[in-house]
Protein backbone atom coordinates (compact mmCIF):
# COMPACT_ATOMS: atom_id res chain seq x y z
CA UNK A 1 0.00 0.00 0.00
CA UNK A 2 1.00 3.51 -1.25
CA UNK A 3 0.26 6.61 0.53
CA UNK A 4 -0.77 9.10 -2.04
CA UNK A 5 -1.19 12.15 -0.21
CA UNK A 6 -4.26 14.13 1.29
CA UNK A 7 -7.28 15.81 -0.51
CA UNK A 8 -9.43 17.60 1.94
CA UNK A 9 -7.96 20.89 0.85
CA UNK A 10 -9.87 20.17 -2.98
CA UNK A 11 -12.65 17.99 -1.59
CA UNK A 12 -15.17 18.99 0.61
CA UNK A 13 -15.65 15.49 1.90
CA UNK A 14 -18.13 16.43 4.93
CA UNK A 15 -20.40 17.75 1.95
CA UNK A 16 -20.47 14.79 0.15
CA UNK A 17 -21.07 12.96 3.23
CA UNK A 18 -24.19 15.11 4.22
CA UNK A 19 -25.30 14.56 0.95
CA UNK A 20 -25.65 10.80 1.04
CA UNK A 21 -26.98 10.68 4.22
CA UNK A 22 -30.10 11.37 2.82
CA UNK A 23 -30.32 8.90 -0.40
CA UNK A 24 -30.71 5.61 -0.71
CA UNK A 25 -27.97 3.81 -2.16
CA UNK A 26 -27.57 2.79 -5.66
CA UNK A 27 -27.46 -0.77 -4.53
CA UNK A 28 -26.71 -2.87 -1.23
CA UNK A 29 -23.88 -5.33 -1.13
CA UNK A 30 -22.56 -7.91 -1.75
CA UNK A 31 -24.09 -7.55 -5.13
CA UNK A 32 -22.81 -11.41 -6.07
CA UNK A 33 -23.62 -14.73 -4.40
CA UNK A 34 -22.83 -18.51 -4.55
CA UNK A 35 -22.91 -20.14 -7.86
CA UNK A 36 -23.04 -16.84 -10.07
CA UNK A 37 -20.38 -18.50 -12.33
CA UNK A 38 -18.17 -15.46 -12.14
CA UNK A 39 -14.15 -16.65 -11.66
CA UNK A 40 -13.08 -16.58 -8.58
CA UNK A 41 -16.01 -15.52 -6.62
CA UNK A 42 -16.09 -19.08 -5.37
CA UNK A 43 -12.75 -18.42 -3.27
CA UNK A 44 -14.77 -15.33 -1.72
CA UNK A 45 -17.98 -17.17 -0.98
CA UNK A 46 -16.42 -20.71 -0.13
CA UNK A 47 -14.17 -18.76 2.70
CA UNK A 48 -17.89 -17.26 3.87
CA UNK A 49 -19.55 -20.36 4.15
CA UNK A 50 -16.39 -21.95 6.24
CA UNK A 51 -16.62 -18.66 8.66
CA UNK A 52 -20.38 -19.09 8.99
CA UNK A 53 -20.60 -15.41 7.48
CA UNK A 54 -24.21 -14.44 6.54
CA UNK A 55 -25.63 -11.40 4.71
CA UNK A 56 -28.35 -9.12 6.55
CA UNK A 57 -31.12 -10.73 4.54
CA UNK A 58 -30.12 -13.93 5.79
CA UNK A 59 -30.10 -13.23 9.00
CA UNK A 60 -26.36 -12.10 9.65
CA UNK A 61 -24.26 -9.23 9.81
CA UNK A 62 -23.05 -8.91 6.11
CA UNK A 63 -24.22 -5.61 4.77
CA UNK A 64 -22.68 -2.60 3.09
CA UNK A 65 -24.18 0.51 0.85
CA UNK A 66 -23.18 1.08 -2.62
CA UNK A 67 -23.22 4.93 -3.90
CA UNK A 68 -22.01 5.82 -7.12
CA UNK A 69 -19.95 8.44 -8.94
CA UNK A 70 -22.82 9.80 -11.31
CA UNK A 71 -25.62 8.80 -9.69
CA UNK A 72 -25.20 9.48 -5.99
CA UNK A 73 -22.44 11.99 -6.11
CA UNK A 74 -21.57 14.00 -8.38
CA UNK A 75 -19.07 12.81 -11.30
CA UNK A 76 -17.12 16.37 -10.95
CA UNK A 77 -16.00 14.66 -7.15
CA UNK A 78 -14.77 11.49 -9.17
CA UNK A 79 -12.89 13.21 -11.41
CA UNK A 80 -11.09 15.95 -9.44
CA UNK A 81 -10.08 12.65 -7.31
CA UNK A 82 -8.40 11.02 -10.54
CA UNK A 83 -6.67 14.22 -11.48
CA UNK A 84 -5.22 14.25 -7.92
CA UNK A 85 -3.95 10.66 -8.22
CA UNK A 86 -2.82 11.19 -12.09
CA UNK A 87 -5.12 8.72 -13.59
CA UNK A 88 -6.80 10.00 -16.44
CA UNK A 89 -9.28 7.40 -17.15
CA UNK A 90 -11.19 5.05 -14.36
CA UNK A 91 -13.49 2.31 -14.53
CA UNK A 92 -15.01 2.66 -11.10
CA UNK A 93 -15.51 4.74 -8.55
CA UNK A 94 -18.05 4.23 -5.74
CA UNK A 95 -18.35 4.89 -2.28
CA UNK A 96 -18.59 2.27 0.35
CA UNK A 97 -21.05 3.10 3.62
CA UNK A 98 -20.94 0.38 6.71
CA UNK A 99 -23.26 0.92 9.35
CA UNK A 100 -22.61 -0.03 12.61
CA UNK A 101 -22.40 -3.94 13.84
CA UNK A 102 -22.00 -4.74 9.92
CA UNK A 103 -19.86 -5.97 7.57
CA UNK A 104 -17.97 -6.39 4.70
CA UNK A 105 -15.81 -9.62 4.86
CA UNK A 106 -12.80 -10.61 4.12
CA UNK A 107 -12.95 -10.95 0.13
CA UNK A 108 -11.92 -9.52 -3.43
CA UNK A 109 -13.82 -7.33 -5.85
CA UNK A 110 -14.83 -9.52 -7.91
CA UNK A 111 -16.42 -8.05 -11.17
CA UNK A 112 -18.88 -9.04 -13.96
CA UNK A 113 -16.07 -8.84 -16.52
CA UNK A 114 -13.25 -10.69 -14.53
CA UNK A 115 -11.93 -12.29 -17.32
CA UNK A 116 -10.98 -9.39 -19.49
CA UNK A 117 -10.35 -7.38 -16.56
CA UNK A 118 -7.87 -9.92 -15.20
CA UNK A 119 -5.91 -9.25 -18.99
CA UNK A 120 -5.20 -5.80 -18.20
CA UNK A 121 -2.16 -4.51 -16.52
CA UNK A 122 -3.23 -0.84 -16.41
CA UNK A 123 -5.69 -0.95 -13.78
CA UNK A 124 -4.81 1.20 -10.70
CA UNK A 125 -6.87 1.19 -7.44
CA UNK A 126 -7.16 3.77 -4.81
CA UNK A 127 -8.89 4.54 -1.78
CA UNK A 128 -9.61 7.51 -0.03
CA UNK A 129 -10.87 7.72 4.17
CA UNK A 130 -13.43 10.88 3.49
CA UNK A 131 -15.06 10.87 7.27
CA UNK A 132 -13.41 12.07 9.65
CA UNK A 133 -11.31 9.30 12.14
CA UNK A 134 -14.02 7.60 14.59
CA UNK A 135 -13.62 4.76 16.79
CA UNK A 136 -14.37 1.33 15.39
CA UNK A 137 -13.83 2.48 11.61
CA UNK A 138 -11.97 -0.60 9.85
CA UNK A 139 -10.43 -0.84 6.38
CA UNK A 140 -8.16 -3.80 5.92
CA UNK A 141 -5.99 -4.95 2.97
CA UNK A 142 -4.20 -7.47 2.70
CA UNK A 143 -1.90 -7.13 6.07
CA UNK A 144 -2.35 -3.75 6.25
CA UNK A 145 -4.98 -2.25 9.11
CA UNK A 146 -6.53 1.86 8.27
CA UNK A 147 -7.81 3.00 11.30
CA UNK A 148 -7.81 6.35 12.55
CA UNK A 149 -6.83 8.15 9.28
CA UNK A 150 -7.24 11.76 8.30
CA UNK A 151 -9.98 12.48 6.22
CA UNK A 152 -9.10 13.04 2.55
CA UNK A 153 -5.98 10.21 3.28
CA UNK A 154 -5.56 8.74 0.32
CA UNK A 155 -3.43 5.00 -0.93
CA UNK A 156 -2.92 2.87 -3.77
CA UNK A 157 -3.80 -0.54 -3.62
CA UNK A 158 -1.14 -2.76 -4.44
CA UNK A 159 -3.91 -4.54 -6.98
CA UNK A 160 -7.37 -3.69 -7.85
CA UNK A 161 -7.87 -7.65 -6.74
CA UNK A 162 -5.90 -7.25 -3.11
CA UNK A 163 -7.92 -8.83 -0.67
CA UNK A 164 -9.40 -6.51 2.06
CA UNK A 165 -12.68 -6.19 4.54
CA UNK A 166 -14.28 -2.89 6.01
CA UNK A 167 -16.14 -3.12 9.67
CA UNK A 168 -17.55 -0.96 11.90
CA UNK A 169 -18.18 -1.40 15.49
CA UNK A 170 -18.11 2.25 16.41
CA UNK A 171 -21.19 4.26 16.93
CA UNK A 172 -21.08 6.32 13.64
CA UNK A 173 -21.47 5.13 9.75
CA UNK A 174 -18.24 4.38 8.23
CA UNK A 175 -17.62 5.77 4.44
CA UNK A 176 -14.69 5.34 2.46
CA UNK A 177 -14.74 6.41 -1.10
CA UNK A 178 -13.29 3.87 -4.13
CA UNK A 179 -12.43 4.17 -7.87
CA UNK A 180 -9.74 2.13 -10.76
CA UNK B 1 -0.70 0.86 24.69
CA UNK B 2 2.84 -0.17 25.41
CA UNK B 3 4.26 -3.71 23.44
CA UNK B 4 5.90 -5.64 26.02
CA UNK B 5 7.24 -8.49 24.00
CA UNK B 6 6.71 -11.75 23.16
CA UNK B 7 5.31 -14.96 24.93
CA UNK B 8 5.13 -17.41 21.72
CA UNK B 9 8.13 -19.32 23.13
CA UNK B 10 7.17 -19.23 26.55
CA UNK B 11 3.32 -20.56 26.60
CA UNK B 12 2.18 -22.67 23.72
CA UNK B 13 -1.06 -20.13 23.05
CA UNK B 14 -2.07 -23.27 20.37
CA UNK B 15 -2.99 -25.12 23.23
CA UNK B 16 -4.71 -22.59 25.26
CA UNK B 17 -7.11 -22.31 21.96
CA UNK B 18 -7.31 -25.40 21.56
CA UNK B 19 -8.55 -26.32 24.59
CA UNK B 20 -11.00 -23.27 24.80
CA UNK B 21 -12.60 -24.95 21.76
CA UNK B 22 -12.93 -27.94 23.09
CA UNK B 23 -14.79 -26.66 25.91
CA UNK B 24 -18.63 -25.81 25.83
CA UNK B 25 -19.17 -24.36 28.98
CA UNK B 26 -17.46 -21.09 28.26
CA UNK B 27 -19.39 -17.89 29.51
CA UNK B 28 -21.49 -17.02 26.92
CA UNK B 29 -21.81 -13.24 26.97
CA UNK B 30 -24.83 -10.99 25.78
CA UNK B 31 -26.50 -7.65 26.86
CA UNK B 32 -28.43 -9.34 28.90
CA UNK B 33 -25.84 -12.04 30.65
CA UNK B 34 -23.12 -9.99 31.63
CA UNK B 35 -25.77 -8.27 34.08
CA UNK B 36 -27.08 -10.79 35.02
CA UNK B 37 -23.94 -12.28 35.87
CA UNK B 38 -22.58 -9.15 37.36
CA UNK B 39 -23.04 -9.06 41.39
CA UNK B 40 -24.83 -5.73 40.81
CA UNK B 41 -27.73 -6.83 40.14
CA UNK B 42 -27.66 -9.15 42.86
CA UNK B 43 -26.83 -6.50 45.59
CA UNK B 44 -28.61 -3.53 43.60
CA UNK B 45 -25.91 -1.84 43.20
CA UNK B 46 -27.15 1.52 41.36
CA UNK B 47 -23.95 2.92 40.30
CA UNK B 48 -22.72 -0.51 39.24
CA UNK B 49 -25.62 -1.23 37.05
CA UNK B 50 -25.28 2.69 36.00
CA UNK B 51 -21.98 1.71 34.53
CA UNK B 52 -23.15 -1.11 32.85
CA UNK B 53 -26.90 0.85 31.44
CA UNK B 54 -24.25 3.48 30.09
CA UNK B 55 -22.54 0.96 27.85
CA UNK B 56 -25.18 -0.81 26.63
CA UNK B 57 -27.91 2.37 26.36
CA UNK B 58 -24.57 3.73 24.43
CA UNK B 59 -24.72 1.10 21.88
CA UNK B 60 -28.45 1.22 21.89
CA UNK B 61 -28.22 4.81 21.18
CA UNK B 62 -25.97 3.93 17.95
CA UNK B 63 -28.81 1.84 16.48
CA UNK B 64 -27.24 -1.97 17.49
CA UNK B 65 -29.42 -4.31 17.25
CA UNK B 66 -28.17 -5.65 20.73
CA UNK B 67 -28.99 -9.26 19.93
CA UNK B 68 -26.38 -9.36 17.62
CA UNK B 69 -23.84 -8.78 19.85
CA UNK B 70 -22.21 -11.75 21.80
CA UNK B 71 -18.83 -13.13 23.14
CA UNK B 72 -17.39 -16.07 25.13
CA UNK B 73 -15.13 -15.80 28.17
CA UNK B 74 -13.01 -18.74 29.28
CA UNK B 75 -11.57 -18.49 32.73
CA UNK B 76 -8.02 -20.44 34.08
CA UNK B 77 -8.54 -23.04 36.15
CA UNK B 78 -12.20 -23.73 35.15
CA UNK B 79 -11.49 -23.57 31.25
CA UNK B 80 -7.43 -23.70 30.56
CA UNK B 81 -5.03 -24.55 32.88
CA UNK B 82 -4.10 -22.31 36.14
CA UNK B 83 -0.34 -22.61 34.95
CA UNK B 84 -0.77 -20.31 31.95
CA UNK B 85 -2.30 -17.53 33.94
CA UNK B 86 0.74 -18.11 36.54
CA UNK B 87 3.38 -18.20 33.95
CA UNK B 88 2.08 -14.96 32.54
CA UNK B 89 1.52 -13.13 35.65
CA UNK B 90 5.38 -13.94 36.08
CA UNK B 91 6.13 -12.26 33.01
CA UNK B 92 4.59 -8.79 33.36
CA UNK B 93 5.29 -8.78 37.07
CA UNK B 94 1.77 -8.38 37.88
CA UNK B 95 -0.59 -10.12 40.57
CA UNK B 96 -3.83 -11.21 38.36
CA UNK B 97 -7.17 -10.61 39.71
CA UNK B 98 -9.52 -11.01 36.89
CA UNK B 99 -7.97 -12.78 33.73
CA UNK B 100 -9.92 -14.80 30.80
CA UNK B 101 -9.65 -15.92 26.91
CA UNK B 102 -11.54 -13.81 24.84
CA UNK B 103 -13.52 -15.32 21.87
CA UNK B 104 -15.50 -13.15 18.88
CA UNK B 105 -16.60 -15.81 16.22
CA UNK B 106 -17.28 -14.00 12.41
CA UNK B 107 -19.16 -11.90 11.44
CA UNK B 108 -19.04 -10.69 15.15
CA UNK B 109 -18.47 -7.19 16.75
CA UNK B 110 -18.60 -6.34 20.45
CA UNK B 111 -18.72 -2.51 20.37
CA UNK B 112 -17.24 0.56 21.59
CA UNK B 113 -17.37 0.06 25.40
CA UNK B 114 -15.31 -0.25 28.79
CA UNK B 115 -14.79 -3.45 30.91
CA UNK B 116 -17.10 -2.75 33.86
CA UNK B 117 -16.03 -4.31 36.81
CA UNK B 118 -17.79 -5.63 39.53
CA UNK B 119 -14.96 -5.37 42.44
CA UNK B 120 -13.14 -2.42 40.82
CA UNK B 121 -13.42 -0.07 44.14
CA UNK B 122 -12.63 -2.72 46.33
CA UNK B 123 -9.74 -3.81 44.28
CA UNK B 124 -9.00 0.03 44.31
CA UNK B 125 -8.50 0.23 47.73
CA UNK B 126 -7.08 -3.10 48.42
CA UNK B 127 -4.07 -2.50 45.91
CA UNK B 128 -4.05 0.69 44.59
CA UNK B 129 -3.59 1.16 41.06
CA UNK B 130 -5.19 -1.63 38.41
CA UNK B 131 -3.12 -2.68 35.16
CA UNK B 132 -4.33 -4.36 32.09
CA UNK B 133 -2.63 -6.54 29.60
CA UNK B 134 -3.70 -7.78 25.98
CA UNK B 135 -1.64 -11.01 24.73
CA UNK B 136 -2.57 -11.97 20.92
CA UNK B 137 -2.51 -15.58 21.45
CA UNK B 138 -4.10 -16.73 17.78
CA UNK B 139 -1.48 -16.65 14.80
CA UNK B 140 -1.89 -13.64 12.54
CA UNK B 141 -5.49 -13.90 11.39
CA UNK B 142 -6.78 -11.60 8.82
CA UNK B 143 -9.54 -9.52 9.01
CA UNK B 144 -9.82 -9.76 12.50
CA UNK B 145 -8.94 -6.67 15.06
CA UNK B 146 -8.83 -5.34 17.96
CA UNK B 147 -9.66 -1.56 18.37
CA UNK B 148 -8.49 0.96 21.22
CA UNK B 149 -8.96 4.77 20.61
CA UNK B 150 -5.90 5.67 19.02
CA UNK B 151 -4.62 1.90 18.47
CA UNK B 152 -5.64 -1.07 16.44
CA UNK B 153 -4.23 -4.57 17.07
CA UNK B 154 -3.93 -6.52 13.58
CA UNK B 155 -2.17 -9.00 12.38
CA UNK B 156 0.09 -9.04 15.46
CA UNK B 157 2.85 -11.75 16.24
CA UNK B 158 1.18 -15.15 18.39
CA UNK B 159 2.54 -14.00 21.80
CA UNK B 160 2.72 -10.62 21.41
CA UNK B 161 1.70 -8.28 24.83
CA UNK B 162 0.56 -4.52 25.06
CA UNK B 163 -0.25 -3.08 28.43
CA UNK B 164 -2.93 -0.97 27.86
CA UNK B 165 -2.71 2.91 29.22
CA UNK B 166 -5.75 2.65 31.69
CA UNK B 167 -7.31 -0.27 32.66
CA UNK B 168 -10.77 1.15 32.05
CA UNK B 169 -9.83 2.15 28.32
CA UNK B 170 -12.71 1.65 25.86
CA UNK B 171 -12.27 -0.88 23.60
CA UNK B 172 -13.96 -2.66 20.59
CA UNK B 173 -13.24 -6.00 18.60
CA UNK B 174 -14.68 -7.21 15.13
CA UNK B 175 -14.03 -10.15 13.22
CA UNK B 176 -14.33 -10.26 9.52
CA UNK B 177 -12.42 -13.05 9.27
CA UNK B 178 -12.65 -16.83 8.54
CA UNK B 179 -11.26 -17.91 12.25
CA UNK B 180 -12.49 -17.18 15.61
CA UNK B 181 -10.64 -14.43 16.77
CA UNK B 182 -8.60 -14.71 20.68
CA UNK B 183 -6.96 -12.54 23.06
CA UNK B 184 -5.73 -13.15 26.52
CA UNK B 185 -6.37 -10.63 28.98
CA UNK B 186 -5.28 -9.94 32.37
CA UNK B 187 -6.55 -7.43 34.69
CA UNK B 188 -4.17 -6.98 38.04
CA UNK B 189 -1.91 -4.58 39.95
CA UNK B 190 1.76 -4.71 40.93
Amino acid sequence: MKRIGNCSHIIDWDEVINSLDTQVPAYIGPSHKEGDGIPGLDQVTDMWKRAGLKTANQGGTVEWDMFLAGINFDMSIANKFAEFVGIEKFNSCWISRINIGRFSPWHWDVHDNEVELSCRKDIRRFHCHIGKPAHGHVLIVEDKCFYNQPQGEIYEWPSRTSWHAGMNCGLTPKYLFNIW
Amino acid sequence: MLYLGNTGDMIDWDEVIKTCQSRNDGDRNTVNTVVDRSEADAVGDQKLLGYYRQVIGTWEQAGYNLSEIYWYDYYPGTHFPQDVCNIFSKIVEAKPLRVFVSEVFPGVVVPYHWDVEDKEEQWLQQYGNLVRYVCCIDKPRFASVMLFDKECLYYNKQGDIFQWDSYRDYHSAANGGEHPQYYFHFLGYK
